[in-house]
């Protein structure tokens, strides 16, 4: 019995054949990351059609730039999260000096099942509160408890030290304590009870 | 087991900073802030605190990709020609970093040798690879 490819060696190989200008290894491997790419940038840019222009210029990138990752250099997905991320923030830099907004109005694409209601409400609340971080304090976060990402490779891929990365998730984390809070049912058991 | 002396505060802060995932935890402080949370009510509360907001972030559904988006990211290859360069780097990185470096040593030779040539004369090209010491 063979054992299972891990998705890394997977990965280098489909870059190698998009590499070569093989269309069929591109479908596949969007088909695989397209969902991780775009969950990334809603979570970053929200509700605002700046995720799905963020999403083709990253397949646009693995289409047209194979050669950027490099296998030896860690896990497909932590690139791929790098490379999102700087695009997000990229285009967060350009609408701060365009002036847009930031639209808090989220589809509830989820079914309406009265069971399910709270939860959506919770997750509706926790991602109206990401977006009220300054960006980098949000990509912070997602990268380190949405992906699971350890605080070391999270600030290797932001460009960071470790200190300067715990000093956004220090910040970021107090923040979304206090605008989570009163609709969380968090207050009167930590720290903003006292405050 | 060796502890960490640490004040509230310091206790406090260094929860924002890590987190509630002991594992992001400076191994010094991880016995502590293990001490602290059986011993100190209100370090507990800040400790459960920080794991409700660790669930919730982490609760997040991955967001699905709008259908008309799969379209244009399956239209990509079809749109945007990969750029020469990359498939040229692509193709020169299968025989290494050496093999790139000759191959491109090559094709500047060659280029020079062609540039020098005169195109106003008839030329033949053995005979001007002759000149070059290259037969």
């Amino acid at each position: 019995m063979t054992s299972p490819t891990p998705a890394s060696d997977d990965a280098s190989q489909l870059m190698a054949r998009i590499g070569a200008g093989d269309r069929d290894a591109y479908t596949i491997l969007v088909r695989r990351y397209a969902g991780h790419i775009y969950s990334i940038a809603r979570h970053m840019c929200g509700p605002t059609g700046e995720a799905e222009e963020i999403a083709q210029d990253v397949c646009l990138r693995l289409w047209q730039r194979p050669d950027a990752w490099k296998p030896e250099r860690g896990h497909f997905k932590a690139w791929l999260d790098r490379v999102t991320v700087n695009a997000c923030l990229d285009h967060l830099r350009r609408r701060k000096w365009h002036g847009g907004a930031v639209s808090e109005e989220w589809a509830d694409t989820a079914p309406d099942a009265a069971a399910r209601l709270a939860q959506q409400e919770e997750q509706q609340a926790v991602r109206e509160a990401i977006l009220l971080l300054p960006p980098r304090q949000r990509a912070a976060l997602l990268l380190v408890e949405y992906r699971g990402m350890g605080q070391a490779a999270a600030a290797q891929n932001m460009g960071l030290s470790v200190d300067a990365l715990e000093s956004l998730l220090a910040r970021g984390r107090r923040k979304l304590r206090t605008l989570l809070a009163p609709k969380l049912g968090l207050e009167g058991k930590g720290r903003h009870a006292a405050s | 087991m060796q502890q960490v002396e640490s004040s509230q505060d310091a206790m406090l802060a260094a929860l924002d900073r890590y987190g509630a995932d002991l594992a992001n935890w400076p191994e010094a402080l991880r016995a502590t802030a293990q001490d602290k949370a059986m011993r100190d009510s209100q370090f507990l509360a800040a400790f459960t605190e920080a794991q409700a907001l660790q669930r919730l972030l982490r609760g997040l559904p991955e967001e699905p990709v709008p259908a008309d988006l799969w379209g244009k990211l399956f239209a990509v290859p079809e749109r945007y020609a990969q750029t020469s360069l990359a498939v040229l780097w692509s193709m020169l990185g299968r025989f290494g970093r050496v093999g790139s470096l000759a191959a491109f040593a090559g094709a500047l030779m060659c280029g020079v040798m062609l540039g020098s040539l005169d195109a106003s004369d008839s030329i033949d090209a053995f005979a001007a690879m002759d000149s070059f010491g290259l037969l």
